[in-house]
This record gives structure tokens, sequence and C-alpha cells, in this order.
């Protein structure tokens, strides 16, 4: 009896060893601890320059997103150029931004977080980080040191939480849609300027045997996106403020029809057959081919997809999905992230200067160079070499009478979470638009009841 | 103190010198986790906070009451019954054949059924998902090619196939290792046993289901149990090839709880879960133990 007892017991440890050993135990431990520390990191955000002392640089460690490509380089090359000018070392930790968020609050509160580090904005991310007292206080430095002048209005507003700065927005993307202008030109196309007018050359490329349009939710984040473009262009920018300033709700009709017409693409065959089984790499690849004509998604590929080896080249084109006739386009933006300070950091202010270096006058350009919008107002476009799809997101940009908001970076998580699934039910025709537009709504609703979302004011 | 209570504490003092390295980590790493694990399950936090909020059985009331955690655990249970069967057939199907001598090229064989079980989960995943992708994924063209194309299917974007779909990958891992396991149990088995067994005038399907397969009893049971407590972890497969969608019809109790406390930052309720399917996991290997001790009592 004793033996069976000891290895059912046994067994039991086992499974939970196996199971239970993601959550470390330093994760509890450290929330206490940091409870003791809180003051100190109150103290330490009031002040201006941390511990290190006013005008010491310091080593520090850099965490970022930038995994691929040209933005890898990017931040790289911004890293050393910061390190030479101080004679200092910038650690720079690179990882999927998935990673770094579930891995930042272990490692700030366990005291092995990095100095500065780059962090999604919106109340259930960055918000997060705010309100625990992980993030920096900016506010004081940003208006002795002009940043409110540096950067863009919603750069800034967009991580302030409780009318304090915890971070600034590193880059301007926007989402519409890519196209192969080589496919375009085959069929006489143009960019189209109304949603009718889209939905034509829908029906031209599927009439000549094309794929029209790529639609890949497999991963669920694609049709955050997809319900931005769509409720944007059939709800306008106006609408689409209100309803995040909580003045208005989700579900409305023209929300509603938005979402509608997106799963229309899948019932007129504009799109492959499963958009439900598509990963989003593979869509990429498929763009990239030349065997879809259009891929609605965001300007972060603006490098790859008009990367002469790896992309379409001068080939690819962008424009905004545009709002259906007598109503008025604006395009979809939002911020790629936000640099953000540790709290607990000793060298606060090496990590506020590499925030600053990042964006001054010379480094702006390297952004732009890199195919990156960054947040600020000190470019001077003109004197740049950028690439022609570069050229022409920034043109769609500059021209956009309004912009619009990338819905999911300023919603909750649990919200997104209600999105990923119902733009899979909506696709797989198992929800109508109305139908997803109300489960949003309560998402939203409980999200704002338990304070993890505030309205939002443009 | 005696002589023989001195040498009784000198003698375990020397057993725990050479336990106490392993004891250690075990405890840091395993057990303390663990007692974290069940403490924060009663609290309210969001991983970052200074402040934890007690609210008692809360977190669980709202996992039994969610019904995303009782479709999540439907899929372990599917997945369980399953992941036992498939690959653990497949492996024993696969080591009786490499057994025999009449089989050419044993070794290669060995090799090349073995490989998917060195292959990480995360190329697995990335392989199954391009098998499987319902524009170019090769089994779709295969199954169109020989006029069976009525059976191709949006395999990961379906409800009703995306957890055959996930099944089939996972398996693919798995049987190597049954196979491996099994032809060493094979290995070990008495040849007389087999030379009465034939000498009786049993055929070789009689011998294996008589002889071979009674003897290779406590190994099918290690394969079994293997694969339960392997099955109710399933996590990587699953998050790498679909995130538990479409809509939630491949959700796990993993990958569930992964969300729960890494994405939503609600690292009670995520602990709390994280226990129910401990309990779980113990819950079933006890009745298994159980059930397998009594027949080999009998």
């Amino acid at each position: 009896m004793k033996k069976r007892f000891t290895t059912i017991a046994a067994l039991g440890l086992a499974a939970m060893v196996s199971l239970t050993g993601c959550m470390n135990s330093t994760v509890q431990k450290n929330a206490e601890e940091s409870n003791k520390s809180e003051e100190a990191g109150q103290e330490n955000s009031q002040g201006s320059s941390g511990s290190e002392g006013e005008g010491t640089y310091t080593d520090i460690i850099l965490w970022d997103g930038m995994t691929d490509g040209d933005g890898n380089v990017l931040m790289q090359e911004l890293a050393d150029g910061f390190a030479a000018e101080h004679g200092i070392k910038v650690e720079r930790v690179v990882m999927k931004m998935e990673d770094l968020r579930t891995t930042i609050k272990a490692a700030i509160n366990s005291g092995e977080g990095p100095d500065v580090f780059s962090y999604e904005i919106g109340a259930g991310y960055l918000g997060v980080l705010a309100k625990s007292g992980l993030a920096y206080d900016l506010t004081d430095y940003a208006k002795d040191n002009g940043w409110y002048d540096l950067f863009m209005d919603n750069a800034l507003s967009s991580c302030t939480f409780d009318e304090k700065l915890y971070g600034v927005g590193n880059e301007l993307e926007a989402l519409g849609v890519f196209y192969n202008k080589s496919t375009f030109e085959k069929y006489d196309l143009k960019e189209p300027e109304t949603y009718e007018e889209f939905e034509e050359i829908c029906k031209t490329l599927k009439e000549k045997g094309e794929t029209p349009i790529m639609v890949d939710d497999l991963d669920q984040w694609p049709g955050y996106h997809y319900e931005s473009l769509w409720t944007n262009a059939f709800a306008g920018c106006d609408t689409m403020n209100d309803i995040l300033a909580l003045k208005a709700e989700f579900n409305q009709e023209s929300t509603a029809e938005g979402l509608d017409h997106l799963y229309e693409i899948v019932t007129n065959g504009w799109t492959i057959d499963s958009p439900n089984a598509m990963a989003h790499d593979d869509a990429r690849k498929m763009f990239m081919s030349g065997k879809v004509a259009m891929y609605p998604t965001g300007t972060w590929e603006v490098s790859t997809f008009g990367s002469k080896e790896e992309g379409l080249g001068d080939d690819c084109g962008f424009f905004f999905l545009p709002a259906p006739e007598g109503r008025e386009t604006s395009g979809v933006f939002g911020l790629g992230g936000s640099f953000v300070v540790n709290a607990k950091s000793d060298k606060t202010f090496t990590a506020i200067k590499f925030i600053e270096y990042m964006f001054n006058q010379e480094n702006v350009q390297k952004w732009y160079e890199a195919s990156y919008m960054p947040a600020t107002t000190n470019a001077d476009i003109d004197s740049y070499e950028i690439s022609s799809l570069f050229m022409d997101w920034a043109d769609s940009a500059l021209n956009s009478p309004k912009q619009g908001n990338n819905l999911d970076v300023l919603m909750p998580t649990k919200v997104n979470e209600a999105t990923g699934n119902y733009i899979q039910e909506l696709l797989a025709g198992k929800k109508t638009g109305m139908e997803c537009m109300e489960d949003k709504q309560s998402a939203l609703e409980a999200e704002t009841a338990d304070g993890n979302y505030e309205a939002i004011e443009k | 103190m005696t002589v023989k209570r001195r040498r009784a504490i000198g003698k375990w003092c020397k057993a725990m010198l050479f336990v106490a390295p392993a004891l250690i980590c075990y405890i840091v790493f395993a057990i303390i986790p663990i007692i974290n694990t069940i403490e924060l399950s009663f609290y309210k936090w969001d991983g970052a906070s200074p402040i934890m909020e007690y609210v008692g059985l809360a977190n669980y009331k709202e996992i039994f009451a969610n019904p995303i955690f009782w479709k999540a655990l439907s899929h372990n249970l599917f997945w369980i019954t399953f992941t036992i069967m498939i690959p653990t057939i497949f492996g024993i199907i696969l080591a009786v054949m490499l057994s025999q001598r009449f089989v050419r090229f044993r070794l290669l064989f060995r090799v090349v059924f073995y490989m998917p079980a060195i292959v990480s989960m995360v190329a697995v995943s990335v392989i199954w998902n391009w098998i499987l992708n319902p524009e170019f994924g090769i089994l779709n063209r295969i199954l169109k090619t020989i006029g069976l194309g009525v059976f191709a299917a949006d395999w990961l974007g379906n409800e009703k196939t995306v957890m055959f779909a996930l099944l089939i990958a996972g398996s693919w891992v798995h049987y190597g290792f049954c196979m491996v396991i099994t032809l060493a149990a094979l290995s070990g088995v008495d040849a007389s046993y087999m030379e009465v067994a034939k000498l009786e005038g049993a055929n070789p399907v009689q011998t294996f289901v008589y002889v071979t397969m009674p003897l290779l009893k406590n190994t099918f049971t290690l394969l079994a149990l293997n694969s339960l407590i392997g099955s109710f972890k399933v996590f990587e497969i699953v998050y790498m090839m679909t995130k538990g969608g479409p809509y939630n019809s491949s959700e796990v109790i993993s990958t569930y709880m992964y969300r729960t406390a890494f994405t939503n930052s609600e690292f009670g309720l995520g602990s709390a879960i994280a226990t129910v399917l401990s309990v779980l996991i113990a819950i079933c290997s006890a009745i298994y133990m159980k059930v397998s001790e009594r027949e080999v009592d009998a």
C-alpha cells in the first residue's frame, strides 16, 4: 500500500513538474520584492537621470524586436554608433516581439532586464508596465528636452498613461494593400479610388485566371488587420475614433458591413480557398513569387516586398483600401511599437540618451533608408535615397486626408483574442459581420469594466 | 549514542552526500515552483504589478465556467486516445517487422524510421505546415494526382479536420521512439519461448499474439504511460501549427494555459489551469498504474 502510494505520489509530482515548471517561482517572489522596491522605483521615476549621474555614460543592454533584414541591420548600426560615440558597450539582444512580451516582466522584476527595450504600445501592453512601475516615467525629461516637438503627437500620446509619458513610438506604420504592378499592367488595371473599383479589379483578375487577393489567417493576427482595414474603409475614420473614445459602439451597421464585404472576398472566390489554413509566411511567399496579385498587410513589409533580391522590387505598389463611393478614404495607421526605459535600471541616463540618439537628424535618415518611417518631425525626405515602394507608401500617407487607426495595438489583449477567433469564424462563414462586432463590443465592455481599457481621444 | 546508531547516521550522511546535488536541484527547480504555482493560483496577478490580489477559488471557478476550458479538455482527451494508439501500434508493427532476419538493410530502416523522433518540434511543425498547406501542400497534390481530389481539404483551417491533421503530425514524431523501445524489448525476449511455441505448432501470428505480446506487456505499459503523460503536455505542435485555432477548434489545455498567462497576462488564472492540468495527469496516471498493477497480479 505504502509502495503504491509512493508510486502515485511520485507520478503526480512528476506530472506537476512537467506542467508547472514554466510558472517560475521567481515571478511571485519578484512581485513581492518589487513591492518592497516600489518606493525606490517611484523615486527613480521622479528623477531625470537615475543613479548613474548626469552626463555619465555607461554600458547598457538593449532588447529589441527587429529580427529581420534591414530593420535588424539598422538597429545594430544605431547600437554600434551610440557605443562608439560614447566609448561604451551597447549589448543588443534581439528577439521576436512575442518572446520579448512574455519575458520582459519577469526579467525587469528579477533585476536582469534590459536598460532600454522595444515594446508594444496600448493599454494592454505598455499600459500594464506603466501601471506596474516597470516603465520609467519620461515626462519631465521629454518636456525639458523638446521631445514634444521632436516626436509626432501620436508617438507620445500612445505611450502616455495617466498623463505621464512612459515611452516613445518608434516608427509609423500603415495598413494597406500591396499589389503586383506587372499583373496590374498586364490587365490594364489602375490603383482603385473607391471600393467598387477595388471589387472590379478583383473581378477582372478572377476572370483572367489570377488569384486576385491573399487573405491568410492561420496565425490569427492577420485577422486583426483585415478587421481594421475593412471597418475603417466602411465606417470611416471618424466613426472608428468615436468607438475608441467610447462614444459609439462597434456593433453598428457600417462596421458590420465592412466585415461582410471582407467575407464576400472569400465567397466570390477572389482569394485562396482556405484563408484559415494559410500561414502568414507562406502567404508572403506566394505574393512575392507573383502567384497572388494583391496582399493587404502592413508597411513593415515594405523593405521585404520592395527588395529586388527577395521581393518584387519596383514591381510592388501600395494603396490604402478605398472607401465605397461617396465615403472618405482614410489610411489605417499605427505605431510599430515604442522604446521604453526600464524603471528599475540604474542606467536610465544612458538609456534615455540612446533613445534620443536613435532619432537625431542624422539617424532619422538611416531609418528612412532602411524603409522605416520614424515617428519624428525632423526628417528631410527629399534628400534621402529611398525605394520606390517606400516612396509610394509615403506618398499615400502624406496625401491621406485623415488617419484611421490600427485597432489591435490599441485594444486590450482579451479583445484581440476575441477578434482572432471571430475573424476566423467570419472567414469560415460561421458568423456574420454584425455577430463579430457584437462579440468585439462585449469583449471591450468587459475589459473597460475591468479597468483594462480607457477611452482614447483623438 | 551507540556505535550501531552512529554507524547508521554516518551511512545516512554518506548517502545524503550523493543524493544532495540532485535533491537540491529538484527542490529548487521543481518542488518550489510547484508550490509557488499552486499558491499563485489563488491570486489575481498580471505578472508585472507589485500587487497581487488574493481571490481564493475564483480562478478555479472561472476556469470551470469557461467553455473553452472544456473544449480544450475534450481535445486533450481526443489527443490522448489517439496518440496512445497510433504511434504505439505503428511502432510495434515496425519493430516486429524490423526484428525479422529476412528483412535486408534493417539498420538503415531503423535509422530512417527513428529520425523524426530527433527532429525538433518546431521543425516538425514547419514541415507539416507545408505538407498540409491548402495551396501548395504535397498531401492535397498527391490526393488530386491519384484521383482522390475529393478528399483534399484545408486541413488546418477546418474545425472538423484540424485535430486529425495535428494528430498525424504528432504521431509522426513519436512512433520512432515506440519502435526503438519495442525493438530493445524484443531483443531481450528469450528465444527458447519461441522455439517451444514453434515445436507446439504455433504459427508466427499465434507466436506473436500468445507468446511475444504477453512478454512485452511491461514495455507496452511503459509506452502507453509515456504517451498518456506526453499527450496531456502537448503544446509545441499545436501552438506552432494552429495556435489553437481555427476558433479554438484545436485548443488544448496547455495552449489555453500559455495564452492565459503569457498573452493575456493573467498569471493567477494561468497557474490555476496548470494546477488543474497537473491534478488531471496525476489522476490518470494513478488509475492507469492501478489497472496495470491489477493485470500483473492477475
